[in-house]
C-alpha cells in the first residue's frame, strides 16, 4: 500500500531513490521506503458517522427547499398588486416572470427531488410541487384579472361560424 | 364643466376622423374613378348655326335638362338640370337669337337661358299654372315671348324678361287651351272642349283681345292630337275614324275633313295616327301623319283644304329642310337589319329625287331605328353642300351623321336612364383557366405532367410576349377620369376593327377590373369597362319594355352564372315586358361579350302569361346555373331553364315567395308546392294587411343575397357578446300615409316582417314625417331618411336588431323556430342635406367595416362610416363606452368635405348606387347612376391588405440586405478574433 502511495506521488516530486531514471541515467542510491511518521495513517475514514448523527439538519434543509415556492407567494401577491391591471410592458414582464419561475422549477423538478431527502421526503416533494403549481395558478389568476385569458364569449366570436340558412324567401313588389 | 366636455368631444371627433379619413391627393383624381355626364332623351332639339362658338345643338330632355351640345364633337357645352319630377318637366323649348326659353310644369317656371354660356338670363312664373296642363311657347320677331298656360297668355320681353301683358282666357275650366301660334301680327290660342267645340282666341301683339269664337266639333276629345300649321290652320286627327280635320284659324267656320282613302290605316292600334310638324314656319304647309309603324302620309294644307301629297310606306323618320329656294324632304330608313341607314332627299312638292342628299350612312344596329331627324346643310369648300344629320334613335342616342357616310359623334343617352346594374368578374386568362382545368380531371400522371408542362411553357411564352409588347409600346389604357368624351366617341368609331387586346379583358390581380352590365330604360344593355367607363359592347333589344313599379320603371337583371365556372360560359338574363304585347320577355347574354347565350333564343324568350314576380335562386344546378323562378298571376311557378325544375322541386320545401300588392296593401307569402300534376304551385301561407285605407306601401326592401356577415355579434364593454339578429329572410316594408284628422300631417311606418312565416318582427311609426324616403337594409340594421315636418329638417334613423347575449341557435337560422323577439336599438340623427339615393358598401368577406353612401341632391356623394350612424352612441361618454369605441352622441351628423367621394365631380339626379365587392377585402366598387354616372373604389377601413403606394421597397430591402451582410461579416470577424486570442 505504501508503495502504491509512493507511486501515486505527484509527478513533479523528484524521486532520487528510484532505480530507473526516466532518462536512463544511473540512480544515485537505492533505499527502502521510510517508515511512516507516528500517528499518520494512510487510510481515510468516511465521516458518515457524523452525518448519521444529525438527521434534523437534513430535514430542515429539505423543508427549506420544499417550502421555498410557497414562501414566494406573498411576495408575488405584493408584486401583483403593485403592477396593476393595465396592459403595458411592465405588468406583462411581471406576469411573464411569475410564469417562468415556477414553470422552470417544475421542469427541473427531478434534480430538486434528488436534493430532498429524509423521512418526510414524499410530503416535501408534494409540497414543493404544489407550491410551484400555486405560483403558476397565481400567474394565471393575474392573467385572468388582467383580461388576458380567453374566457369570455367575445374572445371566441371571431371563430363563430355564420348561421346556416335553412329557408329562402324571395320576392318584392309585384310586377 | 361644459367646456371640458366639449373639448373632450371635440378631441374625440378629431381622433375619429383621423382614423377614417379618406381623401385623394390631387394627382390621384381620375386614376380609379370616372364620371360621365348625360342629358337624357332629347324631346326638343334646336340648332344654333355658326357664330363664334360653332354649331350648337340645344336640347331639352325628358330628364328635365336643358343643354347645349357642341356640334363638332358632341360634348356638352353647358347643361342646366331643372327641378326633379313634374315640377321641372319641360313643356316647351324655343330658341330665339342667343336665348333659349323654356316652360316647365305648365308655366310654373319660365326660364330664359343664354345660349352661349348657359347662364340663366331671367326667370318668371305664371300664377295659376297647373303642372298637369302643359304650357306652350311662341316667339314673335326677336323680342316677344308668349306663353300659354292653364288659364292665361303671358307675354314677356326676351331681353329684359319683364312681363309685357297678361291676358286671362275665358272658360278655362272647361276648355283645355293647348295650342299657341303667331300668324303675322296676331296670336292665336286654341283650346279644346271635350266632345263639344274648339275655342279660338286671337290676340293682338299689344295684348288686347281681337276675337273670341268657337267652332263646333263633336268628335273632338281632349286627348286629341292637333297641330297648328304655319300659324294658319289647325289640323286635328279624329282618333276614332282616323279622319283628318282641318280648320282655317282666320276665317274657318267648320272643320274640313280629309279621309285618307288611299292609305290603309289600322285604326285599332292605339298610338296611331300621329301628327308630326315638319320644317320651320317658313316651309310650305305640309304635315306628316304617322299612320302606322314606319308609315307616313304627307298632307299639304291650303286655304282650309287639305290634300295628300305623298304616301311614304317605309320610312323611319323624316324632315323638311330648305336649300336655297327649294324645299326638300329628307327621309331615312334602315336597310333591313344592317348597319346602313339609307337617307333619301327629294323635292317636297314635286317629289323628284335630289341625289346629292341621298346617302348610305353607317348607323350601327344598336341604335334601333332613327325616330327623328334634324338635317342641316353647310356649304363646303368646293361649293357643294354638305349634309349633316342629327338623329335621335330609338335607344335615346343622339348621333350626328355626315355626308361622308359615318357618324361624327355619338351620345349614348340611354345611360341617363339606367334601371339595373350588375358588376361581373372578368374571366381568368386562358392559361390560368387551363391550370384550373387540371384539377378535377382524372388523367394519369403522365398526362397530367405533360399538361402541366405545356401550360407552364405557354405561360412563360406569353409572359415573354407581354414583356416584349410592354417594352415596345407603353400602355395605352389609362384611367377614365382623364378620358374625354371625344376620345370615347373616336373609340366607338373604331370599335369594329379594333380587336381589344386579348389579355385586357382578363381578371387582374385583385379583381378590381370588372364589366359593369347596365340595363337602361329604352331596352339597351351595355357592358362598360370599369376601368375607363367605355362601353365594350352594347345590345339594343327593341322589343324590351319596362315593368312599372310604384313610381319607377323596372327591368330585372340576373347574373345566372358568373365567370368562375370555366368552361361553362357566364350568363346574364334581363327580364322585361314586350313593348307590343305587354307579356314578359327574357333575353340571355354573355356578360363579357354581349353576345346572346347559346342556350337561349337570340330573339328572346317570350312568356305567355302575366308575371307577378321573378326571383333568382341562390342554389345552383349541376351546370352552376342559378335558375330563375317566375310566378305568374295564377300562382304557378315557371323555372328557367326548364331543365332545372327538378332542382327546384328538390328545394321546394325550403323555398318561399312573397308578393306585395300595392293596390290592396296586402303582402302574401307563398310556399312552393307540387300539385296533383306535379306542377310547381304557390300555396298561400300568410298575409299581412297594411291597411290600404290609411297608408300605402312604397318600398319593400330585402337584404342582398351575396352579402356576407363576418362577425356574428358585437363585443360589449364587459366583454360579453351582443349577438346580431341575422334573419336572412327579413324584409323591411315601408308604408306612407296621411293623418286622418289633420290633413297636412303625414306619417310613415316601417314594418320588419319575416319573409317565410309572415311574423311581424318589429314595427314603428314616425309621425309628422314624410318622404321621399330611402331605405337601406343590410346585416342586422336598417337605415332610412325622411323629412321631419315639425322640425323642418332631414333626419336619418337607424334600427339595429340584436338577439341578446345568448344565441338561441348558433348553427342555423330557421324562421319556424325563431329566436326570441330581437332587441331593437334605434336612434335618429339630423342629416345635413337631401338624399336622393342611399347604399352601403359590400366587401368580399364582410370583415371590413361598413360605409354608408349618400347621393346628395347638391351633386356630392357622401361616404360616412357606419360608426357614426350607430344607435348605441351614448349621450355621456363613459370610460367603458370609450373603450368600446363608441362615439358620443351628437344630433347632427357631420358632412366633412373630405368624405365626399366624388370630390368636385358633381353628379346629378342620382337614383341608385350599386356597390360590388372586389377581390381585395378592403375595397368596394361603387357606381352611382342617374343622369350622370360616377364610378370609384372606396376603402371604408383604408387599404389594410395592400402595401401603400409610397411603400419604400428599395429602402426596406436595402436595409434588410445590409443587415444580413453586416451580420455575416461580423460573424467572420468574431471568429477570427477568437482564434487570434486563442493563439496568444
Amino acid at each position: 500500500m505504501s508503495i502504491k502511495t509512493a507511486q501515486k506521488r505527484h509527478k513533479w516530486a523528484l524521486d532520487y531513490t528510484s532505480k530507473h531514471r526516466p532518462d536512463g541515467s544511473k540512480q544515485l542510491f537505492q533505499s527502502e521506503p521510510l517508515p511512516e511518521p507516528l500517528g499518520f495513517s494512510i487510510t481515510t475514514f468516511s465521516d458518515s458517522g457524523a452525518r448519521d448523527n444529525n438527521p434534523d439538519l437534513i430535514e430542515k434543509k429539505s423543508w427549506d427547499i420544499a417550502l421555498g415556492p410557497l414562501k414566494q407567494i406573498p411576495m408575488n401577491l405584493f408584486i401583483m398588486w403593485m403592477a396593476g391591471n393595465s396592459i403595458s410592458i411592465f405588468p406583462i414582464m411581471m406576469v411573464g416572470m411569475m410564469f417562468i419561475r415556477p414553470i422552470q422549477a417544475l421542469l427541473a423538478i427531478q434534480q430538486t427531488f434528488k436534493m430532498i431527502e429524509g423521512a418526510n421526503k414524499t410530503i416535501q416533494r408534494i409540497v414543493y410541487a404544489l407550491g410551484n403549481l400555486a405560483g403558476v395558478g397565481l400567474a394565471v389568476y393575474k392573467c385572468q384579472v388582467m383580461g388576458l385569458l380567453p374566457t369570455h364569449a367575445s374572445d371566441w366570436l371571431a371563430f363563430v361560424e355564420p348561421q346556416k340558412q335553412l329557408e329562402w324567401a324571395n320576392g318584392g313588389i309585384g310586377l | 364643466m361644459n367646456t371640458l366636455d366639449f373639448s373632450i368631444i371635440f378631441q374625440f371627433a378629431i381622433l375619429l376622423f383621423d382614423r377614417n379619413i379618406q381623401c385623394l391627393y390631387e394627382d390621384q383624381a381620375g386614376t380609379f374613378d370616372w364620371r360621365q355626364q348625360y342629358v337624357g332623351r332629347a324631346q326638343f332639339v334646336e340648332y344654333i348655326q355658326g357664330g363664334q362658338s360653332g354649331t350648337r345643338i340645344i336640347v331639352g330632355t325628358e330628364q328635365n335638362v336643358v343643354a347645349a351640345i357642341n356640334g363638332k364633337n358632341g360634348q356638352i357645352g353647358w347643361r342646366q338640370v331643372l327641378e326633379k319630377g313634374p315640377s321641372g318637366h319641360i313643356n316647351d323649348l324655343k330658341v330665339s337669337g342667343n336665348y333659349v326659353v323654356t316652360a316647365s310644369a305648365g308655366g310654373e317656371h319660365i326660364r330664359c337661358f343664354n345660349a352661349i354660356s348657359g347662364s340663366l338670363h331671367w326667370e318668371s312664373s305664371i300664377p295659376g299654372a297647373l303642372p298637369s296642363h302643359p304650357a306652350s311657347i311662341q316667339i314673335h320677331g326677336s323680342d316677344l315671348v308668349a306663353v300659354l298656360s292653364y288659364d292665361r297668355i303671358v307675354a314677356y320681353n326676351i331681353e329684359a324678361g319683364n312681363e309685357l301683358w297678361s291676358l286671362a282666357l275665358t272658360d278655362s275650366t272647361k276648355v283645355k287651351y293647348s295650342y299657341l301660334a303667331f300668324s303675322e301680327e296676331v296670336l292665336y290660342a286654341v283650346g279644346i272642349s271635350d266632345r263639344s267645340h274648339v275655342s279660338l282666341n286671337s290676340v293682338r301683339l299689344d295684348g288686347t283681345e281681337k276675337t273670341s269664337r268657337s267652332v263646333a266639333a263633336v268628335w273632338i276629345a281632349s286627348d286629341n292630337k292637333c297641330s297648328i300649321l304655319k300659324g294658319s290652320h289647325l289640323v286635328c286627327v279624329d282618333k276614332n275614324s282616323g279622319i283628318l280635320q282641318i280648320l282655317s284659324l282666320a276665317n274657318g267656320v267648320n272643320f274640313a275633313p280629309l279621309v285618307l282613302q288611299d292609305v290603309k290605316v289600322d285604326y285599332n292600334k292605339v298610338s296611331f295616327p300621329n301628327l308630326q310638324l315638319l320644317g320651320d314656319p317658313h316651309s310650305p304647309a305640309v304635315i306628316a301623319v304617322e299612320v302606322g309603324d314606319q308609315e307616313y302620309v304627307l298632307v299639304a294644307v291650303e286655304n282650309g283644304k287639305a290634300r295628300v301629297v305623298k304616301h311614304l310606306p317605309k320610312v323611319a323618320a323624316l324632315q323638311v329642310m330648305g336649300m336655297g329656294e327649294q324645299w326638300l324632304l329628307l327621309t331615312a330608313r334602315r336597310s333591313d337589319n344592317t348597319d346602313v341607314l339609307n337617307v333619301f332627299g327629294s323635292d317636297l312638292l314635286t317629289g323628284s329625287p335630289v341625289h346629292e342628299l341621298s346617302h348610305s350612312i353607317k348607323y350601327p344596329i344598336h341604335h334601333g331605328n332613327p325616330q327623328r331627324l334634324y338635317g342641316t346643310l353647310s356649304k363646303l369648300r368646293d361649293g357643294s353642300s354638305g349634309l349633316s344629320l342629327l338623329t335621335c334613335g330609338e335607344d335615346h342616342s343622339l348621333v350626328l351623321l355626315t355626308h361622308s357616310g359615318k357618324a361624327l359623334w355619338t351620345r349614348e343617352e340611354a345611360l341617363a336612364s339606367i334601371l339595373s346594374v350588375e358588376m361581373v368578374d372578368l374571366p381568368v386568362s386562358q392559361i390560368m383557366a387551363k391550370m384550373e382545368d387540371e384539377f378535377g380531371t382524372n388523367d394519369n400522371i403522365l398526362q397530367m405532367f405533360l399538361k402541366r408542362f405545356s401550360t407552364q411553357l405557354s405561360q412563360l411564352w406569353t409572359f415573354a410576349l407581354q414583356l416584349k409588347h410592354r417594352l415596345r409600346i407603353p400602355r395605352q389604357h389609362h384611367a377614365g377620369g382623364s378620358i374625354s368624351e371625344t376620345e370615347r366617341m373616336s373609340e366607338e368609331d373604331s370599335d369594329d376593327d379594333e380587336g381589344l387586346d386579348e389579355t385586357y379583358l382578363t381578371r387582374d390581380e385583385f379583381n378590381l377590373h370588372k364589366i359593369i352590365v347596365v340595363v337602361t330604360g329604352p331596352g339597351k344593355v351595355f357592358g362598360l369597362d370599369s376601368n375607363t367607363g367605355v362601353s365594350i359592347w352594347k345590345t339594343f333589344y327593341p322589343s324590351l319594355g319596362t315593368f312599372h313599379r310604384i313610381d319607377r320603371d323596372v327591368l330585372l337583371l340576373f347574373v345566372q352564372r358568373t365567370t368562375a365556372h370555366f368552361p361553362h360560359q357566364p350568363v346574364c338574363t334581363v327580364l322585361g315586358k314586350d313593348k307590343v304585347s305587354g307579356l314578359p320577355i327574357m333575353f340571355s347574354f354573355h356578360p363579357i361579350t354581349g353576345l346572346p347565350s347559346e342556350s337561349a333564343p337570340s330573339e328572346g324568350r317570350r312568356l305567355n302569361y302575366k308575371i307577378v314576380n321573378a326571383v333568382m335562386l341562390t342554389q345552383m344546378d349541376e351546370h352552376f346555373l342559378h335558375p330563375i323562378v317566375v310566378m305568374d298571376s295564377e300562382k304557378k311557378f315557371h323555372v328557367y331553364p326548364q331543365s332545372d325544375v327538378d332542382l327546384v322541386k328538390q328545394f321546394s320545401a325550403s323555398l318561399f315567395v312573397f308578393t306585395t300588392n300595392i293596390e290592396t296593401g296586402i303582402i302574401t307569402g307563398y310556399g312552393v308546392e307540387l300539385d296533383k300534376k306535379q306542377q310547381l304551385i304557390g300555396n298561400p301561407l300568410w298575409t299581412v294587411d297594411t291597411n290600404r285605407n290609411l297608408q300605402a306601401i312604397t318600398k319593400v326592401v330585402t337584404k342582398r343575397a351575396l352579402e356576407h356577415v363576418h362577425s356574428q355579434g358585437i363585443v360589449l364593454e364587459d366583454r360579453s357578446v351582443q349577438y346580431k339578429y341575422l334573419n336572412p329572410n327579413l324584409i323591411a316594408v315601408l308604408t306612407e300615409g296621411e293623418e286622418a284628422q289633420q290633413k297636412a300631417s303625414a306619417f310613415f311606418s316601417v314594418y320588419l316582417i319575416d319573409g317565410v312565416t309572415g311574423n311581424l318582427v318589429f314595427h314603428c311609426t314616425h309621425k309628422k314625417s314624410k318622404g321621399p324616403i330611402q331605405l337601406m337594409h343590410s346585416e342586422n340594421w336598417i337605415v332610412y331618411n325622411y323629412w321631419n315636418q315639425k322640425q323642418r329638417r332631414m333626419e336619418l334613423a337607424v334600427l339595429e336588431l340584436y338577439e341578446g347575449t345568448r344565441q338561441s341557435n348558433a348553427t342555423a337560422f330557421t324562421s319556424f323556430h325563431p329566436p326570441p323577439p330581437p332587441i331593437v336599438m334605434r336612434q335618429a340623427y339630423i342629416f345635413p342635406g337631401h338624399i336622393s339615393a342611399l347604399a352601403t358598401t359590400i366587401t368580399e368577406k364582410g370583415i371590413t367595416s361598413k360605409q354608408l353612401l349618400f347621393a346628395l341632391e347638391t351633386g356630392g356623394v357622401l361616404g360616412l362610416p357606419k360608426l357614426l350612424i350607430d344607435p348605441r352612441r351614448p349621450e355621456v361618454l363613459s370610460q367603458e363606452a370609450r373603450e368600446e369605441g363608441l362615439v358620443p352622441y351628437l344630433p347632427e351628423l357631420p358632412r366633412p368635405a373630405d368624405h365626399i367621394i366624388n370630390y368636385h365631380q358633381s353628379v346629378f339626379n342620382i337614383h341608385g348606387i350599386h356597390t360590388a365587392p372586389a377581390g381585395l377585402e378592403s375595397t368596394s366598387l361603387v357606381l352611382c347612376y342617374g343622369l350622370d354616372l360616377f364610378y370609384t373604389r372606396v376603402m371604408p377601413s383604408k387599404m389594410f391588405d395592400v402595401l401603400k403606394e409610397d411603400f419604400d421597397y428599395f429602402f426596406i430591402s436595402s436595409v434588410l440586405i445590409g443587415m444580413i451582410v453586416v451580420s455575416v461579416i461580423t460573424q467572420r470577424l468574431a471568429v477570427r478574433k477568437a482564434l487570434n486570442r486563442a493563439w496568444k
